[in-house]
């Protein structure tokens, strides 16, 4: 377990909303540079902790290309809140999903 | 790398204007795509994407947006074995993608498929080439026997085993006993 790893799967326990998170947001809370997250985030795909899905819309439409949003799977949750656990035990909200404290600068108006 | 980290310096000190941005969002945009190439073929459309979307998502001026970008090229290193573990250990877990398209086009061939035996000979005639030439250092014998090992090959195509995996040593052993059959000059 990596620190970039940790840090991603305390960013997903710690994200509000349905839980998905795009690239940019889960570098803004983990502070994690693109050369590391991509990485990163391919081998929890690939371990079947993390899942990801286009954004549903139009790219033609919306004139843009789709989001790609990652979101941890049940396999993720289960095995993410234990190594966390074990990594830091009562400091991370686990089991009750907190909004980030600052939330990424792009996303405050 | 010193004309990128020119660039970089340039726009840092505001000697470009940000009339640049648009060059610089084209640059940027080259850069991911080419990045994407270099990493294994199912995955590149998606990180293509996946990247100008974030591009255009990211806040801040051209600087930013090179520098987040440089960054994310320099992550393909970590990213494409990540996406592609070793191919020994794709072979003994799971038929890679390229092997189970292989194991298709057999299917195929043994099945009377001319052109799937024809994507076969694309796929290993230059292995089977270089093996043969190898072994007699004769370019014009290795092109006979290159063809002679693919029309014995077709002959024999049914006695394939897929179950033996190695499609290239199974060619490579017909090779084998055609050059020990040649006249010995």
């Amino acid at each position: 377990m990596t620190v970039p790893v940790l840090k991603i799967l305390q960013a997903f326990f710690a994200a509000d909303g349905d839980g998905r998170l795009y690239g940019l947001e889960l570098s803004g809370s983990t502070g994690l540079k693109s050369g590391t997250l991509y990485p990163v985030l391919a081998r929890l795909e690939v371990a079947g902790w993390v899942t990801s899905t286009w954004e549903e819309t139009d790219p033609r439409e919306a004139g843009r290309p789709r989001r790609r949003y990652y979101e941890l799977s049940p396999l993720g949750r289960r095995a993410g809140s234990a190594a966390l656990g074990e990594f830091a035990t009562g400091s991370i909200p686990v089991d009750r999903p907190q909004p980030h404290p600052a939330g990424p600068a792009w996303k405050q108006s | 790398m010193t004309a990128i980290l020119w660039v970089l310096g340039a726009l840092a000190a505001g000697a470009i204007a940000e009339e640049m941005l648009g060059g610089v969002s084209y640059l940027c945009r080259r850069i991911l795509r080419r990045a994407a190439r270099r990493l294994p073929l199912e995955h590149r459309v998606r990180y293509a994407e996946e990247w100008e979307a974030e591009l255009l998502a990211l806040p801040g001026g051209p600087v930013t947006k090179l520098v987040w970008t440089l960054r994310t090229r320099g992550g393909v290193r970590a990213l494409a074995p990540a996406l592609a573990p070793s191919r020994r250990r794709i072979e003994a877990a799971q038929p890679s993608r390229a092997g189970m398209r292989r194991a298709e086009l057999i299917d195929r061939a043994q099945a009377g498929d001319v052109q799937a035996f024809g994507d076969l000979y694309d796929e290993y005639s230059l292995t089977v080439y270089r093996y043969i030439y190898g072994r007699t250092r004769s370019s014009a014998l290795a092109e006979d026997l290159t063809g002679e090992t693919f029309i014995q090959a077709l002959r024999v195509l049914d006695a394939f085993r897929w179950q033996d995996r190695d499609f290239a040593g199974w060619l490579q052993r017909i090779a084998k006993t055609l050059i020990a059959e040649q006249p010995q000059r």
